[in-house]
């Protein structure tokens, strides 16, 4: 291997830290007229009148447009439940009402504020919990509030329970989680002859086409996406907010038109990781044997459909964790609300499902008085195990060989330091596993497409231009998949040419999300470029396109949960070591080792940089960003009262350790990792922050206060804490 | 101290109280940094100079005259007006440093300076940070670290780690902590971004060294 597995620099890198790369703000010229959207500011009401005489009216203002100028008003991933400007009913208070264009930006939000629109307020329903109970407002006339229930049922969970010797009771809450990519929305939106383009950010080319085609009624290949530089993404772009605004805007008026939100507009206008509230019931036999697992979990899906279901299923099967386990009782339940709408998040459904699923084995094992670790060792998959849906996981179940290493990895570098007996500050440890899909499941068509055309000269072929639609949102994957055409042609980096962020020329490699895009666009570029090279040699067109799918998938039965839900997982272990403030409840993470089975590190830099940045996420999602939401009206929408963590709140000493044990589909053995940090991570620092204090906290984040008050109600409970043996 | 207001009173206590105590053994101190990361170099002082609403600004070396930004803040003048998009806004409220540029030698959030403040002083962008002929030593470390991602924090992070290698060639890695905890990377995780940070201020420590020469 010549490229593959090392670890040459981003070519994106340059224009980055001289400060050229262009974002889809930067693209904005003064020709251009300016989009601004006027906000619902209200969780349920019924538009009465939209009065916009005065907003046209006012200096610069070119329209006022709404829904009555979108001929196809809904749009959505999965389900088209959405207005792109809402008519009838505002259902969250970012719904948009209008459109607003004019000379420039800050005209066109003071125009925004004088479109007038008279409400009639509905009834709210603002927890999931209320919203699944009979008579309880609708959010969609046309249809329930439970947007999915997906049942998986195992063997008999409770002969189980009857026969265990040991049980234990736990309910869990987890809270939104604001994507906070650091880029906030922007596009701008033109005609370039009879086709309509729209440069902005995204996770998926084509399926941004798709949408916003339907919204206008335009065939697809008359929409051009183009992605900007992108400024992260994290599955928060995988929904349309923005762009089909603008686009909207340039649609109507037919010329150039800019639209960029701030902050507390992309915070208000753009989906969240699902809060979840979780009651558990896990029971084990004395030899360590986990024997059954009883979980509900229903969630806040918020006022459209997004990924919900998708999210929901994922958090149904992950929520045995990565355990063998005879006897599975699983209720997944999403419903619609009045909130902020919940969609795609980095790890899908798996951080929730595991924030439970992990901190009750870890009490199993210490009711056992076996531990943490041993009760892992037992209960962990193995090769050829079956899931709780009754498939076998896929060939190369790896999850014991990367805990084990966490361990020695533990042994070795997060020794336990002295404690001062008389010191506020306590010091833990926790560990914990995790299992995460690789790619689409449930049988959602899952493809990646790639076109790989050879320069050929008398010496044979001395250059590639690579086509894949794969969106670059920081985490390196345009790199990666040159280092994967380079190496299967047996070229040098610079010798491959990479056509990547536009539509119309470069084909659908599908999103980037699941963890998804080294594996499956990695493996159509690898195919791809092979094919290219046999033409070649056969003497015909050096050139070829390639579609690759993986083995199929199926819907899961929603009784009973049985299918075939995934192709690929990802396997992870982690060692956290936090400090305590029992006085203030105040929590630092301050050691952490990740191990990953990445299956082939394509870049090693770059997957070190997948897992440290998706820890100071995890970091966040533990501990600091606590997202409220107050009847239907968010009251975190800044940077101010939305707590990201800063350098001196993500520790420096991260130990990431990478496994490969190759998948059998993945270009060069390749998985992914992008999502994999944050799925144990929440259960290991509450593992840690048991070590530390004898406390266990089930809500997350896990904010000073909520610390605080498990130790006041640890202190008070008439029980020792056990004692947790993590060794 | 974020939380109900039972909990502010209490932690605020127990925060006194260990400042107390602190006190009370003399090691109120400990800890502390003995010369604080300032992220600013003295730069020449300038006379003041009468404005008329045209703004004259000194920025990457250039003389720049912004007509039509007297009321806005100095990061929408540099990207609106000056055409420099390179600092970004990613929050508009002192709270990301994404917009970080420098004014008179001292790394300031733009989002936060009213534009005229810069009038007759001078402004230094990511976009002059290198040279005419090389990149700066933290451009070069931030490429060879994998310190970018995304790249939207970047501009704002080598403004702030550069000004602290300027202030102080051989820094800490608690210094270059202090020195980028106003600026939210999404991305990274910091970790690179601080090795880049101590790999430049290596390069540029050796650089201002004399070669040894041996005999
Ligand atoms: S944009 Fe200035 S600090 Fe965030
Ligand atoms: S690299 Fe994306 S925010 Fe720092």
């Amino acid at each position: 291997m010549k490229t593959v597995g090392a670890s040459p620099p981003r070519p994106d890198a340059y224009k980055k830290v001289t400060g050229t790369a262009r974002y889809p703000a930067d693209l904005v010229r003064p020709d251009m007229l300016h989009a601004a959207a006027v906000f619902a500011g209200r969780p349920h009401a019924r538009i009465l009148t939209i009065d916009a005489a005065e907003a046209r009216a006012a200096k610069g203002v070119r329209a006022v447009l709404t829904a009555a100028d979108v001929p196809y008003n809904r749009f959505g991933l999965i389900e088209a439940d959405q207005p792109l400007l809402c008519d009838e009913v505002v259902r969250f208070s970012g719904d948009r009402v209008a459109v607003v264009v004019a000379e420039s930006a800050a005209l066109a939000r003071r125009a925004a504020a004088l479109v007038r629109v008279a409400y009639e307020d509905l009834p709210i329903v603002s927890d999931p919990r209320e919203a699944r109970k009979d008579g309880a407002p609708r959010v969609h006339e046309d249809r329930p509030n439970v947007l999915l229930h997906q049942k998986i049922r195992r063997g008999d969970v409770e002969a189980a329970f009857a026969h265990a010797d040991v049980v234990v009771e736990a309910a869990f809450t987890t809270g939104w989680q604001e994507h906070a990519y650091l880029q906030p929305d922007a596009g701008i939106a033109y005609w370039e002859g009879d086709r309509l383009v729209v440069e902005t950010a995204g996770q998926w080319l084509h399926e941004d086409r798709r949408q916003i085609a339907a919204m206008f009624a335009m065939p697809e290949e008359r929409v051009v996406i183009r992605y900007a530089a992108i400024g992260g993404a994290f599955g928060g772009r995988e929904d349309l907010s923005l762009p089909p605004l603008v686009a909207l805007a340039a649609w109507k008026l037919k010329v150039p038109v800019a639209m960029v939100w701030n902050r507390e507009e992309s915070i208000i206008g753009h989906h969240k990781r699902h809060p979840y509230f979780i009651t558990a019931k896990w029971g084990a036999k004395r030899d360590g044997t986990i024997v059954a697992a009883q979980t509900e979990l229903v969630a806040d899906g918020g006022a459209y459909a997004s990924t919900s279901a998708e999210v929901l299923k994922c958090s149904a099967i992950f929520a045995i964790g990565p355990y063998s386990i005879e006897n599975v009782q699983t209720d997944a339940i999403v419903c619609y609300t009045n909130n902020v709408p919940s969609g795609a998040f980095r790890g899908f459904g798996a951080p929730q499902a595991h924030f439970a699923a992990e901190t009750m084995v870890t009490r199993l094992g210490i009711a056992l008085g076996i531990g943490a670790s041993e009760i892992r060792r037992q209960n962990l998959y193995r090769e050829g195990d079956l899931q709780s849906t009754g498939d076998p996981l896929p060939a190369g179940v790896s999850v014991r060989e990367v805990f084990g290493r966490c361990l020695a990895e533990r042994e070795e570098h997060m020794n336990r330091l002295p404690q001062a007996a008389d010191s506020p500050l306590r010091r833990g440890i926790g560990i914990a596993c995790g299992i995460k899909n690789v790619g689409y499941s449930f049988g959602f068509p899952e493809q990646a497409t790639a076109t790989v055309e050879l320069d050929v000269g008398s010496a044979g072929p001395f250059g590639a231009t690579v086509r894949v639609g794969a969106a670059e949102v920081g985490q390196g994957v345009h790199l990666i998949l040159r280092q994967i055409a380079a190496e299967t042609l047996d070229f040098a980096l610079s010798q491959v040419t990479m056509i990547t962020d536009d539509s119309s020329q470069a084909p659908n490699a599908g999103s980037v999300s699941a963890s998804r895009m080294t594996l499956m666009g990695g493996r159509a570029v690898k195919d791809a470029a092979e094919a290219a090279l046999r033409n070649w040699r056969a003497g015909a067109k050096p050139r070829a396109t390639v579609q690759y799918r993986p083995p199929r998938t199926t819907p899961l039965d929603l009784e009973t949960g049985d299918g075939v839900p995934n192709y690929c997982y990802g396997y992870t272990a982690q060692a956290v070591e936090v400090e305590v403030d029992v006085r203030t409840g105040v929590t630092r993470v301050t050691r952490v080792i990740s191990a990953h089975d990445v299956g082939r590190a394509i870049n090693v830099q770059q997957v070190e940089g997948q897992i440290e940045g998706c820890i100071a996420q995890a970091v966040g999602y533990a501990l600091t960003e606590n997202f409220v939401v107050r009847e239907g009206r968010v009251m975190t929408p800044h940077f101010s009262n939305y707590l990201l963590p800063t350098t001196l709140d993500v520790p420096v000493d991260i130990r990431s350790v990478i496994l490969e044990t190759a998948d059998p589909n993945g270009p060069f053995g390749a998985r992914g990792v992008a999502e994999m940090p944050l799925v144990p991570f929440a259960a290991a620092v509450a593992a840690a922050i048991y070590d530390a204090t004898g406390a266990w906290v089930t809500d997350l984040p896990m904010t000073p206060e909520r610390v605080l008050a498990a130790i006041d109600a640890a202190r008070s409970a008439a029980a020792p804490a056990e004692a947790l043996v993590t060794r | 101290m974020r939380g109900s207001a039972a909990y502010r009173r209490r932690a605020i206590a127990a925060t006194l109280e260990s400042a107390l105590e602190r006190i009370a053994d003399g090691t109120e101190a400990r800890g502390l940094e003995i010369a604080p990361v300032l992220l600013e170099t003295p730069a020449p002082s300038r006379p003041p100079k009468p404005f008329h609403g045209t703004i004259e600004t000194t920025i990457n070396g250039h003389l720049s005259r912004l007509h039509d930004a007297s009321h806005k803040s100095l990061l929408d003048a540099l990207r609106d007006e000056a055409g420099l998009t390179g600092a970004k806004e990613g929050c508009a409220e002192g709270e990301c440093g994404a917009c970080t540029v420098w004014l008179d030698g001292r790394a300031v959030m733009s989002c936060l300076v009213p534009a005229p403040q810069a009038h007759g002083g001078e402004v230094v962008t990511i976009e002059g940070l290198a040279s005419s002929v090389e990149l700066h030593p933290l451009q070069q470390a931030f490429i060879d670290n994998a310190a970018v991602q995304c790249g939207f924090c970047i501009p704002g992070m080598l403004m702030a780690g550069a000004k602290l290698l300027d202030e102080r060639p051989d820094c800490s890695l608690d210094e270059a902590q202090v020195a980028i905890s106003g600026n939210i990377c999404r991305c990274t995780g910091y970790k690179k971004i601080l090795a880049a940070m101590l790999d430049a201020s290596e390069a540029i420590v050796e650089r201002a060294e004399p070669l040894e020469v041996s005999a």
